[in-house]
This record gives structure tokens, sequence and C-alpha cells, in this order.
């Protein structure tokens, strides 16, 4: 039978559980009558890649994204040969449509690259999607390797946005629809009506890179119900739109007794928007643990949380949130200092982070912090403050109640942010990590770098477990050097090889 | 001979007590150190060390002594722990790793946090004591591919920036 499309998940994506878009999309289709497969070729270059020093090499060539780089010719001879197997299975299935998951703009260098090379060989349409459209995050304003493989005819279309209805609507015929081969795509509003997603096609692969059991990627929200000055997510998704807890709870049992799996990780940019959703789905999973005879906690699960003051989320909140089986939260904390996080709009002060934290704690769940070093309003004093409360968290780290910490690289300002509008209406020409503020005017990129240095050292003697600290500083390194020899830009420069 | 390694080393006890023709008299040990000794008659006890220890083996004792059965029994004076902190870090359920040993002819069980008799409780810990920690909470220190830190790395950095 012919497969009306195939999703392809792309290099490079986090190798703990399998990408929800493509899934998602096959879900939907299948819903809809057409015939569905997903391919993935995210983990499984890694996984049979059996050579460390290539591996280490494209991991740092994707997700540098620097499309002018030249790799070792083993590597390239790798990537080439792997290429060549990725065509052969497309070819293979010879499906009537290609979808291909951008999901960040890690995959564009992979994406671009297979594209060309497959370009002369394979019939049918090619589609894509993801937020990887954009190479300066989600921000609605931008959207240059959409439109570079549009206009280099390397697609017939992509999809900004939200893609669930328009890829329907594209199969049947249609073409005149928000956000093919346009910015104006509109938000889905009642997810609750979706499909469940169909993970057949991935599930079985191993992505299961932290937990060491199976994951599974769920979507309870879309939006935000904060407006972080750094941040993005409400430019592309004006309305915070989220899913009852009944319907996200039944997606959990439903993935559970079809696939075994008990691991579940949200994508969503904060699981404790909606606290009436939050309460409803933590009562549907207890009350199915109680039903079925199954102990709390039988499921693990886990996403981005904010941070709530006792009167929006009190103890009893957190107990049953253990009990429905909360587990490594990953909080946008950002600062450890007051000013700086007043100055990005987080909405809570110290008192509210230590009884988050102690609340964590004494419910037996842990957290993972991410943070951001060098924020335009950082002073020295700030940043000393900062080290001075890790510190006073060093119990956290010891204990595992803090699990991990990500310091970023170093503060970006990136268009579509509060941010970015601000600095730019005063106009100062700011980039990316390119800036330097007249209100802070010792804040220049090798300050910000040290400050981001100090900070892992000092973590690191504490025993605070970083995660990603080798690309970035890595990547740091590289964007200082652009910086210095004036060559540094946000926008990259996308060509077609002759 | 071993080499020993001085640590700094937080401890707070939270316990319960009675008194009976006084206060239970505590004495809390470190290997052969006698860290302090007081009268149990508040509900903490913290202190901040200095001491020297073996890389693995080591003991935290906590001792009631001097009672006389006899004559302070009825009501019972005696000392339990409920809590122990250290280096700030609360060890939850792995207090259970105490075992009592008591002077006595009849001992009560060696899970038993309850001192309402002379005799110790004791915990064995290794060196570096937050290491100790990490494991005893079972804290994994290794990340996924791709998603490491190293000090090599680091390093390579810093020397790039002459740092």
């Amino acid at each position: 039978m012919t497969t009306d499309i195939l999703f392809i998940n792309v290099p490079q994506i986090s190798l703990v559980y399998p990408p929800a878009a493509t899934s998602l999309l096959k879900g939907i289709c299948e819903d809809h009558g057409f015939t569905a497969r997903v391919l993935d070729f995210n983990l499984d270059l890694y996984t049979t890649c059996t050579d460390d020093s290539i591996k280490t090499e494209l991991d740092q060539h994707f997700s540098l994204n620097d499309h002018d780089a030249e790799l070792t010719k083993t590597t390239r001879d790798y990537l080439e040969q792997y290429y060549v197997k990725v065509i052969s299975e497309i070819l293979k299935l010879n499906p009537k449509w290609l979808g291909i998951s951008v999901f960040t703009f890690q995959c564009q260098i992979f994406t671009k690259e297979l594209l060309i090379r497959l370009k002369d060989q394979y019939k049918g349409k090619v589609i894509v999607g993801g937020a990887g459209l954009s190479t300066n995050g989600i921000s609605a304003k931008q959207n240059d390797f959409g439109s570079f493989l549009l206009d280099n005819k390397l697609v017939d279309h992509y999809i900004r946005g939200e893609g669930e209805r328009v890829i329907i609507d594209l199969l049947k015929g249609s073409t005149d629809l928000p956000g093919l081969d346009n910015d104006n795509f509109e938000q889905i509003n009642e997810l609750d009506k979706l499909p469940y997603p169909n993970y057949d096609d991935v599930i079985g692969l191993g992505y299961k890179y932290t937990t060491g059991t199976p994951q599974i990627p769920v979507t309870g929200s879309r939006g935000c119900v904060r407006k972080c000055s750094f941040c993005d997510i409400h430019t592309a998704w004006r309305k915070y739109r989220y899913r009852s807890g009944k319907n996200m709870a039944e997606e959990f049992i439903y993935h559970y007794e079809k696939y075994g799996v008990t691991n579940f990780w949200f994508t969503d940019s904060l699981i404790n928007g909606a606290m009436a959703s939050f309460r409803e789905f933590c009562q549907e999973l207890v009350n199915y643990y109680q039903i079925n005879g199954l102990p709390d906690r039988t499921f693990n699960w886990g996403g981005q949380f904010i941070v709530r003051d006792r009167k929006s989320m009190p103890p009893r909140d957190f107990e049953m949130a253990s009990r429905a089986g909360m587990n490594g939260v990953a909080m946008g904390v950002e600062s450890l200092s007051e000013s700086v996080r007043d100055h990005m709009k987080k909405g809570f002060n110290d008192d509210v982070l230590d009884y988050t934290l102690s609340e964590i704690h004494r419910n037996n769940m842990n957290c993972y912090f991410l943070m951001i070093v060098g924020y335009p309003s950082e002073t020295l004093a700030d940043f000393e403050q900062g080290l001075d409360k890790f510190r006073e968290y060093k119990k956290y780290a010891l204990d595992g109640t803090i699990y991990g910490v990500n310091l970023g690289t170093t503060a970006s300002i990136d268009e579509g942010t509060p941010l970015y509008d601000d600095i730019h209406r005063e106009g100062i020409d700011a980039q990316g990590y390119d800036w330097i503020l007249p209100n802070n005017p010792d804040l220049d990129i090798m300050e910000r770098i040290r400050r981001r240095i100090v900070m892992q050292e000092v973590l690191m003697d504490l025993g605070y477990k970083i995660w990603n600290g080798d690309s970035q500083l890595l990547k740091l390194k590289e964007a200082y050097g652009k910086i210095k020899n004036r060559k540094y830009k946000t926008k990259i420069k996308l060509q077609v090889p002759e | 001979m071993e080499k020993l390694r001085t640590e700094n080393i937080k401890l707070k006890l939270n316990y319960k007590s009675q008194s009976n023709n006084g206060w239970p008299k505590i004495r809390v040990w470190i290997n052969d150190t006698l860290i302090d000794s007081f009268e149990a008659d508040q509900t903490t006890w913290e202190t901040f060390v200095d001491v020297d220890l073996k890389g693995g083996n080591n003991s935290l004792r906590i001792e009631h002594y001097g009672k006389d059965l006899a004559r302070e029994s009825n009501p019972d004076k005696f000392f339990e722990l409920e809590k122990c902190y250290i280096n700030e870090v609360d060890l939850k359920h792995h207090i259970h790793k105490f075992r009592q040993i008591a002077d006595v002819d009849n001992p009560p069980p060696k899970h038993s946090h309850y001192l309402g008799h002379n005799g110790h409780l004791e915990i064995k810990f290794d060196s570096p004591v937050d290491l100790w920690i990490k494991r005893l909470f079972n804290v994994h220190t290794d990340t996924m591919h791709g998603q490491q830190t190293t000090r090599e790395v680091l390093d390579e950095v810093k020397q790039f920036f002459g740092l």
C-alpha cells in the first residue's frame, strides 16, 4: 500500500525521548484516513555510529549550526554515507509526501544537506515544519530557513506554527492555508479535541537515555502564562491554551495501556500554568492508581514548571503531584538575584523559590535549574549574590533535590523578545551575544564569559551536576572569536552549493 | 598507615527527650574524637567541626550515658533521635542506617532511635562526606552523550580566555 506521508526525525534533537511532532502528526493523519509512517534518523545516526570522535564532531557541527564550517574528511565521509542510507530508505517507501520535522535550528544543516541530495531522486512532494524554520528561536518575525528552502525549490511547502490542521487540508489538496508558506498561522484553541500521537513506529527505538526506560513526550499546553523579558514564546503563541487535566491523564493511561510506558515528559513551556487543570490531572492519575490497585507514583513525569507562591500552589498541591508521580521538573529560575529576576519579570522572590524547593524536597521529588548568566541588568553584586545562593542550596545538590543545572551560554538578546524590543527602541543594536549596554558598560562579552565560566567552576566544586557545559562553553568560545573579528551575525547566510 | 583528611562538617540533630533527675547526658563522637557533650534539654543540637577522617568506615556516634536505670526510668529519662543533618542535608529515611548499641542485657531493636538506657547510636560514613551523601541518595554524576560537562573542556576554555 502506498504511504500517503512519511515523516522523518532528523538530527539533532534530544535523545531522551522520541520526538513528539512526527508521531503527533502521524496520529492526526491516520485519524483522517491517510496512511502515515515515521522514520527516525535522529537517534539512528548516533546509535549506528561507533566512532566517538565522529559523534562528537557531528554534535558540535549540528549544534553550532555554522553552515560554512567544514568537517574532517572522516566525519564528512561518514555523513555522506549516512545520507545515502536515508535517501535509500525514503525511496524504498516512496511516499506521496515527505514531511521533515525541523525541530530546532540544530536540525537545519542535516535537513538542508539531505534535501540537496534528495532533490533529483525523489519525485514526491516535500514539506517541512517546526520551530527550526526560524534560526533565532520561534519568534514569528523571522522565517529564514523555511523561506530559503522554498525559494531554492528544495521543498514544495513549509508550515509555520501549529501544523495539525494545515497538514490535513494540504493532503486533501488545499494550498491557501494559514501558516502554509506564510507566517500567518492560526492557533488551535481546543487542544482536547486533537487525537493522541501514535508512537508505534518509534516506541521500540532506544530513546531512553536519561531514565533508562522508554519515555513518551506529552503536550499539555501551548504558550505561557508569563511574559519574561528574554523569551519569545508569547510572540509565537499569543494565547495560552491548555488541555483539561482529565484529557491529559487519559493520554497517559492510553500510552501506558498500549505500550507499557510509565515515564512521561511534558513538552510544554510550563506544566502548572493552569492550576485547576494541573490539580485535575494529578487527581485523575491518583484515582487511576487506586482503582487499579497500583501504588502512588506508578507513573513518573515531569516538565517545565514555574515557581509559584504558597497561595497559588499550596503544600497540598505538591503532595498530590508527588503521589501522581511528578518528578524532575525543569524550573526557569534564570538568576539567583532577585533584582535580576525582577527585571526579567519572573514573578517570584527568594522566599517563594525557597518555599518551592523545600516542598519539592519534602515530597521526595527533584528539579532542574535553567539559568541565564550575564543578563543585561546583572551587576557584579547580583552575580556574587547568585553564587552565594547556590552555596546555600548546596544541600539540595548533595541529596539530589536539584539534580542538574543548565547554565546556558550567556544572555542572548533575540528578536521577538520584550528585551530585544526595549533595547532596540533606544536605538541600540544588540543581536544575540553581540551587545553592550550603556547602563551596564562593565558587562561586555568578556565579562559575561568570565562570569559564565566562574559560575560553572564554582558549581562543579560545590557538587552540582552541570548539563551541557561542554557544548555551551565551546559555543561561547566560537561566538567570542566572531564578535572580536566582527564576523558575528545572528542571521546565518544560507546558500545552496554550486 | 592510612592518610587522614581533615574535613569541615556541620552536624545537626533534632531530638525528643525527657527529664528525670536531670536531662539525658549526651556525647557526640566522630571516630575516637569527642565532638561535644551536652544535656539534652532542647530539641536541637548543632555544631560545626574540623575532624580528621579516614577514606571509609568512619563512625558518627551519639552516646547516652550516666543514666541510673533503677532510679531514672519512671518516668523514663530518654533521648530519641528524630532527624540528622550532615552538612545541612537532611538524611531523611537514611537515618535508619543508624544502629543502636545498648549497654543492657536485653537491648531494644537495633533500628530504634530511642535511647532509654545507656548506649549509643552509630552510623558509618566515608570521606569526602559530600560524596558519601551523594552516594547515599543515589545521586548520579553521569550525563547523556552530547550533554556532558567535563573539567577538560572547562580548563581548555579557561586557558583560551586567560582565566
